[in-house]
């Protein structure tokens, strides 16, 4: 078990020093802040992928019926409907925008994009629980 | 799908919870199936046929 937990620890730092240093190698300039920054904000969504990539398989009770649950049916309803919500949402904000003219921050967008398939995907996942309990 | 799973676990004087973990599956699975708003899996059916001793057929009739 500790060499896995070696494993999580090393994914995580050299992970995050591989993203920080990709980041800074585009921004030569600040080169040091820019990798500090992102090494900084990547290594605990890379530690927690470690962990469940290389820890969770041994310690977390798998449960083999778990696609029988009626949680996973709401989990999956969840999900499908959002899809159909988040490709809704971009087609007609595609339009919108095309025909505005209006130009927007990729990274704003992508950033809402994001937020709005979490938040939408969790509040069906409510919603299902809520009418079928 | 009705069901009526709540009276032969009544009538076995089981708990939401045991049918639960007897079956393998949390017990809002339990209570959604037996409000009959959730139809199971066809393994999960012939796992609660064979708990209760019936046909899946006997224990699930199709709404009207």
């Amino acid at each position: 078990m500790i060499g896995r937990w070696i494993a999580v620890v090393a994914l995580a730092l050299l992970g995050a020093a591989g993203i920080g240093a990709l980041a800074g190698s585009f921004n030569p300039d600040h080169f040091v802040l820019t990798a500090a920054v992102f090494g900084a904000c990547t290594i605990a969504p890379l530690g927690a992928l470690g962990w469940l990539l290389f820890i969770a398989p041994r310690s977390a009770p798998q449960d083999r019926n778990s696609a029988e649950n009626v949680e996973h049916r709401w989990a999956e309803q969840a999900a499908a409907r959002a899809f159909a919500d988040i490709l809704a949402l971009i087609g007609l904000g595609l339009a919108v925008i095309s025909i505005a003219g209006i130009v927007l921050d990729t990274q704003l967008v992508l950033m809402a994009v994001v937020i709005v398939a979490m938040v939408d995907v969790a509040l069906r996942y409510v919603v299902l629980e809520r009418r079928d309990r | 799908m009705k069901n009526d799973i709540a009276k032969r676990r009544t009538d076995r004087g089981w708990s939401q919870a045991h049918l639960a973990e007897e079956l393998g599956v949390s017990r809002q699975t339990i209570i959604s199936l037996e409000k009959g708003r959730f139809d199971p899996s066809l393994p999960l059916a012939f796992r609660l046929a064979g708990l209760f001793g019936a046909r899946i057929e006997e224990i699930f009739q199709p709404e009207d």
